[in-house]
């Protein structure tokens, strides 16, 4: 079915573009709802990540799996979406120190997914960024300096602020 | 391992399995933002698909119409060639020797009138003598030879200097058979008339230099200079930015009176601006990195190679259209990156000298008015359009140009 879909899109038909979104909509807003500040702007990305999947699909090899080719593109929108608004996040990594440790690590797993984004979302988008690639993606710090441009010493102070303020967000949760 | 590499954390486990539970619903209004996207995206390709088009058809027109132009010329340079044969032959007799020896008998009474027509000059030698139904014959042969040759003229008639030279050699010849024959046939009064009423008078013949009617004496070559301002941008020609310039050096090969070959060196600088759409930085360059708008200013060696096609011819001067396929050689690429958002580190400028060459990238047209204004010497002006057929630079761009060309040619 998929292949008769990536086939209709190489044609540039409109419903095979659409089934192809429709199926990889859940998907694709899961990787950039991680590293948005909202749904619009998860949104917003996706499409920018979709409309390079359909300029680029006749490039795909059909051989392979669809999904690891999708997640990249979207990643690497999301990552340039990130490098686009650097200065405005800039501005607000300040307020992201806010949260300082509390406690040791003691995680619940009770939390929903969408009070994760939730807090993954409060991360300033530098600390975000870097979290999700590293700790959701697998990226090595290496290769995040690289992506983003910063050092690796940069890369890995940013984790380590990143997991302390998401422990701090939890602690927060689970007092209320 | 260190903290910072350690998976086995339980809050990045915590994460990592959290982010697997995405139970996202679709937003059919996301969709039609997207949709917007693809419609804007579709409308420009299928824009420049059909400039494309009209490219290829352009560059057809111009080689069909200089197709049928060189067969006209090939087949009025087998007319003339048999008419030589025929006057080697004897078949038609040589005008130099028929008319100059005139007898004192056949000379005509130039202190009554000077004659002023080809049928006056026939109709006085017509008087003067006696029939001879032998010769009649013989006339009325040469004759018919001639109308035929005339109807070829009349079918060729833009022809100029060819059809000249046959329409001066068959007044001379009629003239001289008739005279010669010292016989007024009817039917030579016809031929004369219609060859007249082909539209073809001596006199409009006698309108063009020497040197054109004559293709002995014509060069073929011609080499000009030619300069003109640049005016480029990318994705289409309605972001025109500050002009650049061409300006280089021209030489020109006439296939036949009407069409040319033409190709030379031009040294343009190209100026351009275009949004983070109108490029695609090679695959090597930071995807992390990528600028929201860039201004170029590029050193580009253009190669042309153009078919020009006279198509309307005044006394001196004629508007002609030209079409023709462009090699870029880039010889150097400053670029300017703009961001939205700019921070510390973000490259900002590149200075790129490849030397690349992108064959047959691009599609020229134009039309233009050329005037003589010597004999070896005319001036050209040429409002051009250039169009992409393919991407060029550093940045992969659609690099779409206009300008006018203002030339100066020599005929060697």
């Amino acid at each position: 079915m998929l292949h008769n879909i990536i086939k209709g899109c190489r044609k540039q038909r409109r419903e095979s573009q659409k089934e192809l979104y429709e199926m990889f909509y859940a998907y694709g807003m899961s990787i950039t709802l991680r590293y948005a500040d909202s749904r619009d702007q998860a949104a917003a990305i996706l499409n920018d990540a979709f409309m390079k999947v359909f300029s680029h699909i006749k490039k795909f090899d059909t051989n392979r799996e669809f999904k690891p080719w999708f997640r990249k593109i979207v990643i690497n929108t999301s990552i340039n979406q990130y490098h686009k608004n650097k200065k405005h996040n800039e501005l607000t990594e300040a307020l992201s120190d806010e949260y300082n440790i509390m406690s040791e690590e003691k995680i619940i797993s009770g939390i929903s997914y969408d009070e994760l984004i939730e807090m993954v979302q409060k991360l300033s988008p530098a600390y975000r960024t870097v979290f999700n690639l590293f700790v959701i993606e697998g990226f090595k710090h290496e290769e995040i300096s690289q992506m983003l441009e910063i050092s690796v010493g940069t890369s890995k102070s940013n984790l380590s602020k990143a997991k302390r303020n998401l422990r701090t967000m939890l602690e927060e949760n689970l007092t209320k | 391992m260190s903290e910072h590499d350690n998976h086995n954390d339980p809050l990045e486990q915590f994460f990592q399995k959290k982010a697997e539970e995405y139970d996202i619903s679709f937003r059919e209004k996301d969709w039609l933002d997207l949709e917007k996207k693809l419609d804007h995206q579709q409308a420009v390709r299928s824009y420049q698909r059909r400039l494309r088009w009209v490219a290829a058809a352009s560059i057809l027109i111009v080689s069909v119409l200089g197709y049928f132009t060189y067969q006209n010329y090939q087949q009025i340079d087998l007319l003339n060639k048999q008419l030589d044969e025929n006057i080697a032959s004897g078949i038609l007799p040589d005008s130099t020797s028929e008319i100059s020896p005139a007898t004192p008998d056949q000379q005509p009474d130039t202190d009554e009138k000077e004659p002023t027509g080809i049928n006056e000059n026939l109709a006085e030698n017509f008087e003067e003598t006696e029939p001879d139904y032998d010769r009649n014959e013989a006339i009325a042969q040469v004759v018919t030879d001639s109308i035929q040759i005339n109807d070829d003229i009349s079918t060729l008639s833009d022809n100029r200097a060819e059809g000249g030279m046959i329409a001066s050699a068959l007044i001379s010849t009629t003239s001289a058979s008739v005279s010669s024959t010292n016989d007024p046939p009817a039917t030579a009064i016809r031929s004369v008339s219609a060859f007249q009423e082909s539209g073809i008078s001596a006199s409009h013949w006698n309108n063009y230099p020497e040197n054109i009617t004559d293709p002995n004496l014509l060069s073929r070559i011609d080499l000009g200079l030619i300069i003109s301002p640049d005016l480029s941008s990318v994705g289409g020609i309605s972001a025109l930015h500050d002009p650049g310039y061409k300006i280089g050096l021209m030489a020109g090969y006439m296939l036949n009176s009407n069409l040319s070959l033409s190709t030379g060196i031009i040294h343009s600088k190209v100026r351009y601006s275009s949004g983070s759409q109108g490029y695609r930085p090679p695959a090597n360059w930071s995807y992390y990195n990528q600028p929201d708008g860039i201004a170029a200013e590029c050193f580009i060696l253009d190669i042309p190679v153009n078919l020009k096609y006279d198509f309307h011819q005044f006394n001196k001067s004629r508007l002609f259209a030209t079409a023709g396929l462009s090699t870029y050689i880039m010889l150097s690429e400053d670029y300017r990156f703009e961001y939205d958002y700019s921070t510390p580190g973000q490259t900002e400028s590149l200075n790129e000298k490849s030397g690349k060459a992108h064959l047959l990238s691009n599609a020229g047209f134009s039309v233009g008015y050329e005037l003589d204004i010597h004999q070896s010497w005319n001036l050209r002006v040429e409002p051009f359009i250039k169009l992409p057929l393919q991407e060029v630079g550093w940045g992969n761009v659609k690099l779409y140009s206009v300008g006018s060309f203002i030339s100066i040619n020599y005929k060697l």
